[in-house]
């Protein structure tokens, strides 16, 4: 495995409204590898994609954010997003009438731009799409339509998956995104993230819930509890909290943090 | 002080109303307090000056008054009932509806058909005895949100106002059981008028249910003009049932005007089922922030029934939600007209509105005119709406046959569903249930025709 | 709404009016003022027929018993109708240009500036196009190979002239003189227009358009647009439009009538760029216009696409009255009003034959103090038996100074009718805009994206070369077409 390291947070504090959501967050996330961030709703889970990715009402306080050396948080949400840094949305937005072929070669076109590459016109554009289609065994109806109106949410994960097929990205981040997928679903979707993996990217999978996690397999899971990652292990950690719940560890790192004063 | 010279009388029916509103004074004079006084004159030198409102008139495009402005209906005072006749009023209130109830019979409050408790914590009472006794809090309250000088038929209101109920909801008193408020005409005045003004007060926190039931004892020829303002205090509730159910040869013109304060909730039920031309004008102004209103409506056309609604939601303040859907069901020869109007203003950001207006036209010579209007001014804000004509869905009345249910029947559970969709929202079971059993009989007693191919 | 977006969204709907220069050239007008006199004078100068001043002075003597309308929800100062120039022409020799090379190069270089080339060599291909300028047609291009299939596409004088019974069989059928008075005021005065006419079964071969300019200070501009298509025929028309940028309110009143007779169809098609003012609402063009057509025939189809962007205040309700049994009528509209803009426009689909069907989509963009009202009337009447109509009205609000507004009417006298409508308010939301950032998409692009999706519907029903001119005018990237 290389050791490239792709993702460095250090001591990351941020909040919403005055009110603190993340409350120091360390994380090193290397090329080739899947980290699985769990934890009970309201730990911060999608707070920390929503920092990552830019969102704009959150207020990082305290912290840094390596991304492939450079200083993540000091990007617009754009340039972050054209660096190879993409997130599958836990409720994708509907933008009526947008085509959503159009909608995605205009993303595909800003990444080649900014990385000074050629634009990929309509044509070849369209035969990257439909190779991309195959891999996931989308329907091809669902591009002509536009983004994400009218989509069922199983067909709303299924685009942003789609989408991330197109774009490529370093560093991709799924928030929830098994949540409201039947089985069936969830497989599929599962199956196109790990078709995407390789040695160069890396993927931090959001979830509530250990099941995701029998089919997209974490190098690492962590526990977010309070805005703070309080527990980290391999895959087998994930097995142990669905079993046992999150209440074991939050014991376990509240007396740790006792003994510790 | 508000004084009005009035000009010499016009000719005509306009004349007519002038002169029967110098007697009515003349019969008055004893019980008449100023502040009453001139919100009688001015009322009568308003309506003078502008007259019925013609169809010229946006407002009254498709309703049609000219039969009213025939002749002049001069105001009734009261009738003595029979037995027989206290019988029947009291066979036509719905079965197990409990709780205070004001009667008022051809425009005067009736003592011995009303039921009312000692030591109420609230007031509910008789326009007419709030002015004997001199109790002058109606006048502090009365046109406030609903002008005369704009509504000529409000104008006629106020000129011959007599009576009403007079509602006050102390702040944080919440009640359980409804008011009822029932209206008889018992015919024996043909070609009269009866004007009906109600106050409804209900303060901070407090919340009360109010049913509103019209009726008439026989196919008598009247007119009965109903102004209702309607005061919703901070975070209180009130919930406002109208059914009115009047003979088919009868007129019924009413106005309801509602003021909602921080926080309020205040829902509306408008059955409409009776009169040969009704008008209800309902005009919701959300004063304060986070208010929520409903408005639901039920309108059903028979014979040659002209049935008219006209709502305005007026969302001045932030945070506000409206919901407003109106069923309409025209049979025979009947006409509906629906208006409904969503006014967001620029102020008025985070407002959440919708509006829909569904049809059934279900005879050959039923017709329907709708107009839903949105007008906004603001642009963080959901508003939506809708409107349909048409018939039953063949399909369902295909499916409940293949189940074994006559044709004629599954037309009625059909119709009858469309009308349930409404009637399912009113709280008080017992009025609900009486509506939806007299909604049964009547549609088996009219012929559902097959409009579509 | 967060200021990039903001700055976005004034990017997008602030273009500069590209069409606002005056061309510099000699005129032949009347002098301001209006009385049977100045109809005289203008029927006088176009040698017209004696039936038609006669049309024109009755029209007259009516509209004097008009009022003008205050139901439109617009505002704006009353019009003087005296102190309008009724008549205003490019000075040329004495019978006007017999072919386009007559014609004064000023005229041609003015037309090229607009994009709209009439000279044979640059001519757009595919488009015939009767050019007008103030009150004449100074030139229709493609009109002989037209001529070959047996299609009259003129300017109306010359139709008057040559084919004075077509003129007389139909004129003012769809819209009498008694109409409105704006309608009324046209039939008075109107200078000139275009007329079409497509025979029995012919489709035509060519998009036929119409480019209306005005120039002239103090004039008004009140043309008369007629286009028959007789049994089983088709055309498509094409109109736009654009003015000089002026101080002055200046008035258009121009009423268009359209005739599809048995399984004729009849597509028009209008991107409406009038000077709208400037961004404190001074100048810009009054637009009140009249325009309706009659599906006559059985199977007849009449379709209207317009995008709205200019003008200072709009009135119009493209309408089509369906008489022929199974005749189908169409609105698709885009219109925006940004700065001081007002606009009051819709559609009348009144149904009268059995089988017919409507089909209404109108999409309203509001921006800055602008107010966007749609107005519509559907109507059924008695024996229209078995009619559909299906409405649907959004509108996009940019700012929070704007207004958007929706009256439809709805009348429905056959119980056999379906009738739908549907109508939302909507903005531009935040997540929307961070969702296309997330994918790299500038905040500018994404408004641009959005916009363009709102009015997709109605642009895809405009001709190829007009949905270009629409989408650059709305500030919109065109979309590949991929997909």
């Amino acid at each position: 495995m290389s050791s490239e390291t792709l993702l460095e947070i250090n001591k990351l504090k941020a909040g919403i409204n005055g009110q603190a959501i993340l409350k120091g967050i360390d994380l090193t996330v290397n090329a080739g590898e899947v980290h699985a961030i769990m934890g009970p709703n309201g730990s911060g889970k999608s707070t920390l994609a929503q920092v990552l990715v830019g969102r704009e009402e959150y207020e990082v306080s305290e912290g840094k954010v390596t991304y492939q050396g450079k200083d993540l948080l000091d990007m617009s949400v754009e340039d972050r997003a054209r660096e190879g840094v993409f997130l599958a949305f836990q409720y994708p937005v509907e933008i009526p009438g947008v085509n959503g072929t159009y909608f995605l070669r205009a993303a595909y076109n800003e990444q080649r731009k900014y990385r000074g590459e050629e634009e990929l016109d309509a044509v070849d554009f369209l035969a990257l799409v439909k190779e991309k289609m195959k891999v996931l065994e989308l329907p091809p109806t669902l591009l002509q339509r536009p983004v994400n109106e009218g989509f069922s949410g199983g067909e709303k994960k299924r685009n942003e998956i789609f989408q991330m097929a197109v774009l490529e990205p370093t560093l991709a981040i799924l928030d929830e995104t098994d949540s409201g997928l039947d089985i069936d679903a969830l497989k599929t979707v599962a199956e196109g993230v790990n078709k995407l993996k390789n040695s160069r990217n890396a993927q931090i999978v959001i979830t509530h819930y250990q099941r995701l996690l029998n089919y997209i397999v974490p190098d690492f899971v962590h526990v977010l509890y309070d805005g703070k990652l309080i527990k980290s292990g391999g895959r087998e950690l994930a097995l142990e909290l669905e079993e046992r719940g999150y209440d074991w560890v939050v014991a376990e790192a509240s007396s740790t943090a006792a003994l510790a004063s | 002080m508000m004084t009005h010279t009035l000009q010499t009388p016009s000719d005509g029916v306009i004349g007519d109303y002038v002169r029967s509103h110098e007697s009515f004074l003349k019969e008055l004079d004893s019980e008449q307090p100023s502040w009453l006084r001139s919100i009688r004159s001015s009322g009568i030198a308003h309506f003078s000056e502008q007259g019925f409102p013609g169809t010229d008139q946006e407002k009254w495009k498709y309703t049609n008054l000219a039969s009213l402005r025939k002749t002049c209906f001069p105001p009734v005072a009261g009738s003595e009932i029979s037995e027989e006749q206290r019988v029947e009023i009291l066979s036509r209130i719905p079965e197990k509806l409990e709780g205070e109830r004001l009667v008022i019979v051809d425009g005067v409050h009736c003592g011995s058909l009303s039921e009312r408790s000692n030591n109420l914590k609230f007031q509910f009472l008789p326009f007419s005895s709030m002015v004997k006794n001199s109790d002058n809090r109606v006048d502090s309250y009365l046109g406030r949100h609903i002008r005369h000088d704009q509504n000529p038929i409000v104008a006629l209101n106020s000129a011959f106002i007599r009576e009403g109920v007079f509602l006050e909801m102390p702040s944080g008193l919440q009640i359980e059981q409804p008011l009822h408020i029932f209206y008889v005409d018992t015919g024996k005045k043909s070609g009269s008028a009866v004007h009906l003004r109600h106050l409804f007060i209900a303060g901070s926190n407090s919340r009360v249910e109010i049913f509103e039931h019209y009726i008439s004892l026989n196919e008598s020829h009247g007119f009965t003009n109903v102004v209702t303002e309607v005061f919703v205090g901070e975070n209180a509730s009130l919930e406002h049932i109208k059914w009115q159910d009047q003979n088919r040869t009868s007129y019924h013109i009413s106005n309801l005007a509602v003021a909602q304060e921080s926080g309020s909730r205040f829902t509306s039920h408008s059955i409409s089922t009776g009169a040969a031309i009704s008008r209800n004008d309902i005009h919701i102004k959300l004063v304060g922030e986070r208010t929520e209103s409903f408005l639901y409506g039920l309108y059903l056309g028979r014979g040659n029934q002209l049935v008219d609604h006209h709502t305005v939601v007026d969302h001045l303040k932030p945070n506000s939600e409206s919901e407003e859907i109106y069923h309409g069901i025209l049979c025979e020869k009947s006409h509906g007209v629906f208006n409904g109007r969503i006014h967001v203003h620029s102020e008025a950001q985070k407002t959440n509105a919708k509006q829909s207006n569904r049809n059934l036209l279900l005879s050959r010579d039923s017709w329907i005119d709708t107009k839903p209007e949105l007008e906004i001014y603001a642009d963080d804000v959901r508003c939506t709406h809708g409107a349909t004509v048409g018939q039953m869905d063949e399909q369902a009345v295909f499916y409940l046959r293949a189940r074994g249910i006559p044709e004629p029947a599954a037309r009625r559970i059909l119709v009858g569903a469309f009308a349930g969709e409404i009637t399912q929202r009113i709280p008080l079971a017992s009025v609900r249930q009486s509506l939806q059993s007299y909604l049964l009989e009547e549609l088996s007693r009219i012929p559902l025709e097959i409009c579509s191919r | 709404m967060s200021e990039t977006t903001e700055q976005a969204i004034h990017d997008a709907v602030n273009q500069d009016y590209k069409y606002g220069f005056v061309t510099d050239i000699d005129t032949d007008s009347i002098p301001p003022g209006l009385n049977e006199e100045t109809i005289r004078t203008i029927s006088g100068k176009k040698n017209e027929p004696e039936f038609l001043l006669e049309w024109r002075l009755k029209a007259y003597r009516h509209w004097l018993k008009m009022k003008e309308p205050t139901w439109p929800h617009v505002k704006y100062n009353p019009v003087n109708f005296q102190e309008i120039v009724y008549f205003s022409a490019p000075k040329s020799n004495k019978d006007g240009p017999k072919s386009l090379d007559e014609v004064d190069p000023k005229l041609l270089e003015t037309y090229e500036k607009l994009g709209i080339p009439l000279h044979e060599r640059a001519r757009l291909a595919g488009v015939a196009v009767d050019a007008v300028f103030d009150s004449v047609s100074v030139g229709t291009t493609f009109k002989d190979q037209l001529a070959e299939q047996g299609i009259l596409f003129c300017s109306f004088s010359e139709a008057v002239r040559e084919h004075p019974e077509l003129i007389r069989k139909y004129l003012g059928t769809v819209v009498p003189y008694t109409d409105n008075f704006y309608a009324a005021l046209n039939s008075a005065v109107f200078s000139d227009g275009s007329f079409c006419f497509i025979p029995k079964g012919v489709r035509c071969p060519m998009d036929l358009s119409t480019y209306f300019r005005i120039n002239a200070a103090n004039t008004g501009q009140f043309e008369r647009t007629l286009i028959v298509a007789e049994e089983g025929s088709s055309v498509s028309y094409l109109e736009g439009c654009t003015a000089p940028m002026r101080d002055e309110n200046q008035l258009h009143a121009a009423v268009v009538e359209l005739v599809a007779l048995d399984r004729a169809e009849i597509k028009y098609s209008t991107v409406q760029n009038w000077y709208p003012g400037d961004e404190e609402g001074k100048g810009g063009i009054y637009n009140f216009v009249t325009k309706r057509g009659a599906a006559r025939g059985y199977k007849s189809k009449i379709s209207w696409t317009q995008v709205e962007t200019g003008s200072a205040i709009t009135w119009k309700y493209p309408s089509v009255l369906l008489q022929g049994d199974q005749s189908v009528g169409e609105f698709y509209s885009v219109a925006l009003t940004n700065n001081y803009q007002q606009a009051d426009t819709g559609t009348k689909m009144i149904h009268i034959g059995k089988d017919t069907r409507s089909t209404i989509i109108s999409k309203g963009i509001s921006a800055g103090k602008g107010q966007n009202s749609y107005r519509g009337l559907v109507r059924f009447m008695k024996g229209a038996e078995n009619a559909r109509n299906y409405s649907q009205c959004d509108s996009l609000l940019l700012g929070n100074k704007c207004g958007a507004h929706t009256f439809p009417y709805i009348e429905v006298k056959n119980p056999s009718a379906k009738v739908e409508h549907e109508a939302t308010t909507s903005k531009i939301g935040e997540d929307q805009i961070f969702y296309c950032n997330q994918r790299g998409i500038s905040t500018q692009d994404a408004v641009n994206m959005i916009v363009n999706g709102f009015c997709k519907e109605v642009f895809k029903k405009l001709p190829m070369e007009f949905a270009v001119e629409a989408q650059a005018l709305l500030g919109v990237s065109l979309e590949g077409s991929v997909g």
